[in-house]
C-alpha cells in the first residue's frame, strides 16, 4: 500500500483518538468534583 | 462534527507534510509520474525551480495544520495548489487513481476552508478602503474606518 495513503491516514486517526480519550477524561473531571484534573 | 474536522485537518496536514518533507528527503520514492500527461508539466516546474518552493508552501503548511497554528492563511496558502493538483490529477490524468487523490485534496481543502469560514468573511468586502500596513488602522483595528 501506498505510503502517502496510510501514513496520514494512520496519523490522524491516531491523533483523533487520542483527543477523544482525552476530551472524555476531561468530561468525567468536570462531572465528579473528588477527582484530580490533569 | 468537530471530531470530523479535527480528523480532515490532521490528515490533510499529514499528507500535505508528508509530500513535501519526502521531496527533500526521499524516504519513499513518490509516484511515478512519467507515464502521466501531467509529467511533462511537472517536469517543466521542477526544471525551474518552481517545485521546490511548492514543496517549501506545503512542508509549512501540513506543519501549520498539524499544531494548529495560522490554520486559515494555511488552507489559503494550499489552495492555489490544491487547485493544480485537481486539475492535473482529475481533467488532466483522468485514470481512477489521481482522480480520486486529486478529487479528495480537493474536498479536504474546501471543507476545512468552510469550517474556518468566519475567518475569510472580512475578505468579501464589496468595497475596501485602503487599510495600509504602515497605517494606524491596518493591525489590531477592529472594524474599518469610516471614510
Amino acid at each position: 500500500m501506498n505510503p502517502y495513503d496510510w501514513i496520514p491516514y494512520s496519523l490522524a486517526t491516531l491523533a483523533l483518538i487520542i483527543r477523544i480519550v482525552r476530551d472524555v477524561r476531561r468530561a468525567r473531571a468536570l462531572r465528579d468534583p473528588t477527582r484530580r484534573v490533569r | 462534527m468537530r471530531y470530523i474536522i479535527y480528523w480532515i485537518r490532521w490528515v490533510f496536514g499529514a499528507h500535505t507534510l508528508f509530500s513535501g518533507v519526502n521531496y527533500f528527503f526521499n524516504f519513499f520514492p513518490p509516484p511515478p509520474l512519467e507515464h502521466s500527461p501531467a509529467g511533462p508539466f511537472i517536469a517543466a516546474l521542477a526544471s525551474v525551480g518552481l517545485y521546490t518552493f511548492i514543496k517549501v508552501i506545503e512542508v509549512a503548511v501540513g506543519a501549520a495544520l498539524l499544531l494548529d497554528v495560522f490554520v486559515p492563511l494555511a488552507l489559503l496558502m494550499e489552495f492555489p495548489i490544491t487547485v493544480s493538483i485537481f486539475y492535473l490529477d482529475v481533467i488532466v490524468d483522468h485514470t481512477p487513481r489521481p482522480t480520486f487523490m486529486g478529487s479528495r485534496e480537493l474536498a479536504f481543502n474546501v471543507l476545512l476552508m468552510a469550517a474556518y469560514a468566519g475567518y475569510y468573511w472580512p475578505l468579501l468586502a464589496r468595497r475596501a478602503p485602503l487599510r495600509e500596513v504602515w497605517g494606524r488602522t491596518a493591525v489590531g483595528a477592529g472594524s474599518v474606518p469610516a471614510p
